[in-house]
């Protein structure tokens, strides 16, 4: 096919999802079923369209140096130079052309039935194709700037889904934290963009990134504000800094878990697809910038410790969750920070490939635990009928929504893992699936994607270990530590959740999803398992061999990518056995502890669960370090001190705010405390709001006197603006 | 009353050539602010016919007293003579504080027609006796001369200069509402008629910067080492202020008040920034921005009731269940005033933050993007409160929709959009603008 | 130069003695009575400065019709006694404030006008300002400007008009 049809090709890949969304808002939102059939084609087009833009650009040997270019169009016409708005594929978007469409396709014919009875059904496939399309315009961008407007419109989607079952507060307050977050990230991201153009004068990848001579002199170029560092390190950690939003890198990795609040097919495509998929990119394309200060540079170093100190953090705290989704959560973090980690270390192929393998196999298993939650739900639902009681309860379960719902909370939690056990019998599509993306999670030896990804990164940590590099001994270091903590939480929680018996009569009577939830979870398992050997290493004993030249094929695509790969001749590598007896150690390692400790004699009901043994540092990991009290007490707090108390001495609107921020305080104390005495917080926000208001009330007779304290106030700035003025003119 | 719309609109369509050689110029600067004044003051009155019909507001002045004030504001663009700057700014401010005061029988309209005033009278006050020191100092009101003057050293009393340059600044930051001086902006705004505060927030502070471009970039530019900084700083402290209380408001116009202070601020970062780039963004931004408030406004007008307008942010819980389209319109202005993209908010924070940072301003451009990160949260409730949350009380039946309202709301949110993903002609218009300016300038 | 600088300090003092008598004083008629010294030496002033025009107009429009009409609404109204209400208390603060800043403000202004205006060579102004200088000024080159002020004061008619107009 000619590189223009493919350039035209991948201008059209995007557009499908993005006009059913338009089409679904503004015309068939009344339809459920043409809604979802919509955007369930859509993405499919999209995805067709994309595997023959993909499966044509594995054919072009340098599409490296040369790739596929769309047609551009001048958005922003400024004195010197022109903003080109254009698509292109090179061998990194090629990848992710074959791997978001696919995984988004999954997800929606998932949704189809997942979402079977939710009121807001034709809402949540606008966004989600809304969500899909965005993630597509960003993959296929050819500059920072639409890659930038998909980025925001992809933030903006993630925060409508998360808050998408916006009764409940928890969600809604998710939502907003995610969107916050994420958009500290964004806003370096921002800067990193203009400092970039007012260093280059452009913001297209490929005049920046691939041009050896501008990446040369964005690297003698010291940074502005005198920081020691070179113009190109500074612009590569801003642009991390969108990563560490969007990927939820420490210290912006607090919104993620609570982004659980979303249903589990978002949680599916933010995991897998789309959102954190989307930093990792952005930091993969910038790789030509942090590569060129040289192995251990500064830039290097950031992101190396960062995704270094994300895999452990995350490992750590997933050990001690109940939630199902929390564990998965904490998960993908703790991956997060090995593709981070690998970036770091300059291991860019290993990136992408655990980059891919783990959105199959994160999908894989948020899906399964969708249908687990769905089946524990349904077995709830089935008890509560049987016995006669919870009637009115059970109906508007039924009725509201299948899966989360707010009422459905405080009483059976069907998400918690304690409420599960011997799931095996009754769910058996998903038990062996979700075994699959477990194993595959777990690094399970051979046979699965996550064993080779991951085994990739050690080995080429160990590579680095070897030449003397720091940070790829801290990364050696902490991603073995982490990957044995992986195996060890992927088997309790597969234990805890699958084997034994049932720990309640929801479990007992849980039943199997329909096959629109069951055959992506199958599609997926197969990648999960054999998506591992597009990169097996060339000189592996005997496998290496059988799979003869094409071994190493994805790494050997991806690096035609980079130009100038001075610094990291990874072909020179050799092969070495102890990374990967690392691996097999860790994984086989991780997964009998916890086999020792939890498959071996299944959790009875009411029993506890060891990891709670650990005491204080259970309850410390439980709570996550306490990541969220702390920002609340170091940011939050004083930012909104700090506004209420302006407000206090010059504005009008003194009691309603006041009183709205101690019930805040109010609700974010209970929030903080989950089971502290609501009671008390509310009454005691109830009489100090009213005192408050009452004080107000006599305030506001002094009213007409404000007009004097503006007049004042104004006077005073006047004389020292003059002052200024008089300084400043000698 | 329909009659003096009608006979206003080819009236400001035809408002085109006016030439006082050596004191207004026509240049494609003025034009381009002729004609967004023009597409604000349309909007206005197409939304003012039904607010007015809802809140009782029967009075044929309120037309010619709009009229009036836009034509100061053009006046505003033309003017390059200290003394046209001053008359246009008491003639698009007179009509003002009347306007402000027209819902009468309501105390906080009363209240803000009088605040208004009194500060508007003491701000009149600073750039009256700030524009007699720079004509004491230089023996000249016109622009061109007074630059030509400071350029050749032909002026001995500097700091004359000076002191009157502090007092012309003081002046327009009161105008556009900058911090310190922007403390009558909440209550105004407050207390006006919707479509009044609309007009205020947007053409008014566009005729600000207007002025305040041609004074300090055009006659002070020999200056500009020292106001500078200056007003760098003053940006800052307004970005900081306007954003930091709108965290706390709980009244929706209140909070668009503290919005449009905070908005004022990435608006002298233009122009501290002393530069085209500079000119360039606070020209798009102008625009982009009346669009977006426009938009805002013209949606809290929608919801109008026949008992009054609540504007407690609660009020608006729910709203997309009640009138999606309204919470959709009020959704996109609070996304692009938060400058997501592609809302022509981002495109004109984009222009600002760049301009800033080719004059070595990043410390102001580093304050501006952290602002804007706080902005978000305020803005983002709101959408948050229209789409996630249920309505607090039994809703009030709104106001029917109407033909004038439709258009003028279609009109605020094609221009958000379309200049937020096509910026290009407008960029170009912007384009022609700057060079007009720049070759007055020299 | 010495008649004038004596005739100067005089009016100058009268000036400002009438200007805190309007201030101070408590009953409404007596402050115009002072409003109308206070511009009367204000026009002798215009006079020094070899303005004759603005004196008179001052004369003549200030002190006579304008305070002509004050002095009816006053009379009308029966206002001359001004309540003796105490300052409100959340502004009492404010007096030695406005006070010190006024002191400021009039410091910096002398210290803007002493250390340049020391010598006295500023010559006088030759330019006669007389009636029809001002109307050729007025209706030539500031036209504009003039024209304009007359829609302001029309605007300001309208206003005063539409705001206290009974419903």
């Amino acid at each position: 096919m000619s590189r223009e049809l493919l350039g035209t090709l991948t201008w059209l890949a995007p557009l499908p999802p993005l006009l059913s969304f338009a089409v679904i808002v503004l015309f068939t939102n009344r339809y459920r079923q043409i809604s979802s059939a919509i955007a369930v084609v859509a993405m499919l087009t999209s995805c067709v369209l994309s595997f023959v833009v993909f499966f044509n650009a594995v054919g072009i040997g340098n599409l490296g140096e040369d790739p596929i270019r769309g047609i551009a169009y001048s958005f922003i016409p400024t004195a010197g130079s022109t903003f080109n708005i254009g698509v292109a594929v090179d061998p990194l978007g090629a990848t992710f052309m074959f791997m978001v469409p696919l995984a988004c396709s999954l997800i929606f014919i998932y949704s189809t039935s997942y979402m079977a009875s939710d009121p807001l059904y034709t809402r949540f496939f606008a966004f989600l194709s809304l969500f899909g399309g965005a993630m597509m315009g960003l993959v296929v961008s050819d500059n920072l700037l639409s890659l930038f407007v998909f980025w925001e419109l992809m933030g903006f989607c993630s925060y409508a889904l998360i808050g998408f079952f916006y009764r409940k507060p928890s969600a809604y307050k998710a939502a907003v934290k995610a969107f916050m977050t994420t958009r500290v990230g964004d806003m370096l991201l921002l800067l990193g963009i203009v400092y970039l153009y007012t260093q280059t004068g452009t913001l297209n990848f490929f005049d920046v990134l691939h041009n050896a001579k501008v990446l040369e002199t964005l690297a003698a170029t010291p940074a502005v504000l005198g920081l020691g560092i070179s113009a190109a390190g500074l612009i590569a950690i801003l642009i991390f800094g969108g990563t560490v939003g969007k990927s939820a890198q420490f210290p912006l990795h607090v919104w993620l878990p609570d982004a659980m609040e979303g249903p589990t097919p978002v949680s599916a495509m933010i995991h897998a697809a789309t959102m954190v998929s989307a930093g990792i990119f952005l930091l993969l394309r910038f790789f030509p910038l942090l590569q060129v200060g040289g192995p251990d540079n500064t830039a290097f170093m950031v992101v190396g410790l960062i995704g270094a100190i994300t895999a452990l953090l995350g490992a750590t705290i997933a050990v001690a969750q109940y939630d199902i989704k929390r564990v998965l959560a904490f998960s993908t973090i703790s991956q997060l920070g090995f593709m981070v980690a690998a970036i770091g270390i300059g291991a860019y192929g290993a990136a992408v490939f655990h980059l891919l393998s783990h959105a199959f196999f994160k999908a894989l298993l948020f899906m399964g635990s969708g249908s687990v939650i769905h089946g524990v739900e349904h077995g709830h639902e089935h008890v509560a009928h049987a016995h006669g009681d919870e009637h009115g309860n059970a109906e508007e379960l039924d009725h509201d929504h299948g899966a989360e719902t707010a009422s459905a909370a405080p009483a059976f939690d069907p998400q918690d893992m304690r409420n599960m056990g011997g799931l095996r019998k009754r769910m058996p599509i998903t038990f062996y699936t979700f075994l699959a993306g477990g194993l595959a999670l777990a690094g399970f030896p051979f046979i699965t994607a996550g064993f080779w990804s991951k085994d990739e990164i050690l080995a080429d940590a160990f590579h680095g270990l070897s030449t003397g590099s720091l940070i790829s001994t801290i990364v050696f270091i902490v991603l073995a530590f982490s990957a044995l903590l992986t195996a060890f939480y992927t088997a309790r929680q597969i234990s805890m959740t699958f084997l034994g018996e049932a720990r309640t009569e929801a479990a007992a009577n849980a039943t199997e999803s329909a096959p629109a939830m069951t055959f992506p979870l199958i599609v997926l398992a197969v990648f999960a398992i054999f998506f591992g050997f597009v990169n097996v290493p060339k000189d592996f004993p005997v496998l290496g061999a059988l799979f003869g030249p094409a071994a190493g094929w994805l790494k050997s695509f991806i690096s035609t990518q980079l130009v100038e790969l001075q610094a990291f001749k990874e072909e020179a590598q050799v092969f070495n056995a102890i990374p990967l007896l690392t691996s097999l150690v860790v994984a086989l390692g991780g997964l009998g502890l916890g086999w020792l400790v939890y498959g071996q004699k299944p959790l009875k009901a009411g029993q506890t669960d060891p990891v709670e043994k650990l005491g204080g540092l259970f309850t410390f990991l439980h709570n996550r370090w306490y990541f969220d009290e702390l920002y609340r007490v170091i940011f939050i707090k004083p930012l909104q001190a700090i506004a209420d108390n302006y407000s206090r001495v010059i504005d009008k609107g003194v009691i309603d705010w006041a009183l709205e921020g101690l019930y805040k305080l109010g609700v974010g104390i209970a929030g903080a405390l989950k089971e502290f005495d609501r009671v008390i917080i509310t009454g005691g926000s109830d009489l100090i709001g009213n005192t408050v208001r009452s004080i107000g009330r006599e305030g506001r007779e002094l009213q007409s006197g404000q007009v004097q304290n503006y007049l004042l106030s104004a006077l005073i700035a006047a004389v020292v603006l003059m002052v200024f003025f008089l300084v400043l003119a000698q | 009353m329909l009659v003096v719309v009608l006979g206003s609109l080819p009236l400001l369509a035809g408002q085109n050539l006016v030439g006082f050689a050596n004191m207004t110029a026509l240049d494609g600067y003025a034009l381009f602010l002729d004609g967004l004044f023009a597409i604000v003051a349309i909007v206005i009155v197409l939304l003012t016919l039904r607010y007015n019909q809802d809140r009782g507001i029967m009075r044929g002045e309120f037309y010619p007293l709009l009229m009036f004030s836009a034509g100061g504001m053009m006046l505003m663009g033309h003017a390059v003579n200290l003394l046209i700057v001053f008359v246009a700014i008491e003639l698009l401010s007179i009509p003002l504080y009347i306007l402000c005061g027209l819902a009468r029988p309501r105390v906080d309209s009363e209240e803000s027609a009088m605040k208004y005033f009194l500060l508007g009278a003491f701000a009149s006050g600073f750039l009256v006796y700030g524009i007699a020191l720079i004509y004491g100092a230089t023996g000249t009101t016109q622009l061109s001369e007074i630059a030509r003057k400071i350029s050749a050293k032909e002026v001995p009393e500097t700091l004359l200069l000076y002191a009157g340059a502090a007092l012309v600044l003081v002046g327009l930051s009161f105008k556009v509402g900058a911090a310190p001086f922007h403390m009558w902006t909440p209550d105004v705004y407050e207390g006006a008629p919707t479509t009044v505060t609309a007009f205020m927030a947007t053409a008014t502070k566009a005729a600000g910067f207007a002025a305040l471009l041609r004074v300090f970039l055009f006659g002070l530019a020999p200056l500009a080492s020292t106001w500078q900084p200056i007003i760098a700083g003053l940006a800052a402290l307004t970005m900081i202020v306007g954003n930091l209380v709108a965290l706390s408001q709980t009244n929706l116009k209140r909070m668009l008040a503290y919005s449009s202070i905070a908005h004022a601020g990435y608006l002298l970062m233009g122009v501290a920034s002393g530069n085209a780039a500079g000119t360039t963004g606070v020209l798009f931004y102008l625009v982009s921005y009346a669009f977006t408030t426009l938009a805002a406004f013209a949606a809290m007008t929608s919801l109008n009731t026949a008992a009054g307008e609540d504007q407690s942010i609660e009020a608006y819980a729910g709203l997309f269940r009640r009138n999606p389209l309204v919470a959709l319109v009020l959704g996109l202005a609070m996304l692009s005033l938060t400058g997501v993209p592609p809302t022509a908010g981002f495109v004109g924070k984009y222009f600002l933050f760049q301009a800033a940072i080719e004059s070595n301003l990043v410390w102001l451009a580093i304050i501006g993007v952290l602002t804007s990160v706080v902005s978000a949260y305020f803005y983002l409730r709101i959408i948050v409160t229209m789409f996630m949350r249920e309505p607090v009380a039994e809703p009030q039946p709104l106001s029917t929709a109407n033909l004038g309202r439709s258009v003028a709301l279609a009109i605020t949110v094609i221009g958000t959009l379309v200049f937020g993903i096509l910026p290009a002609p407008l960029l170009q218009l912007v384009n022609t603008a700057v060079t007009a300016f720049g070759v007055t300038m020299h | 130069m010495t008649s004038e600088l004596i005739v100067f300090i005089v009016l100058a003092i009268i000036s400002v003695l009438a200007a805190v008598g309007l201030l101070s004083s408590r009953n409404a008629v007596y402050a115009a009575l002072f409003l109308i010294l206070n511009f009367a030496t204000v026009a002798v002033l215009y006079l020094m400065l070899n303005a004759p025009f603005l004196a008179i107009i001052q004369i003549s429009v200030y002190a006579g019709a304008i305070m002509v009409l004050f002095l009816f609404v006053i009379m009308l109204l029966g206002a001359e006694r001004l309540n003796q209400a105490a300052p409100q208390p959340g502004l009492r603060w404010q007096r030695p404030l406005a006070i010190g800043l006024g002191a400021l403000l009039l410091i910096q202004a002398a210290y803007v006008f002493i250390t340049r205006f020391n010598s006295t060579t500023v010559a006088p102004n030759l330019i006669q300002a007389g009636p029809m200088e001002i109307g050729l000024k007025l209706f030539g080159p500031y036209l504009l400007p003039f024209e304009v002020t007359s829609i302001l004061l029309l605007v300001a008619i309208i206003g005063a008009v539409v705001l206290t107009r009974e419903k």
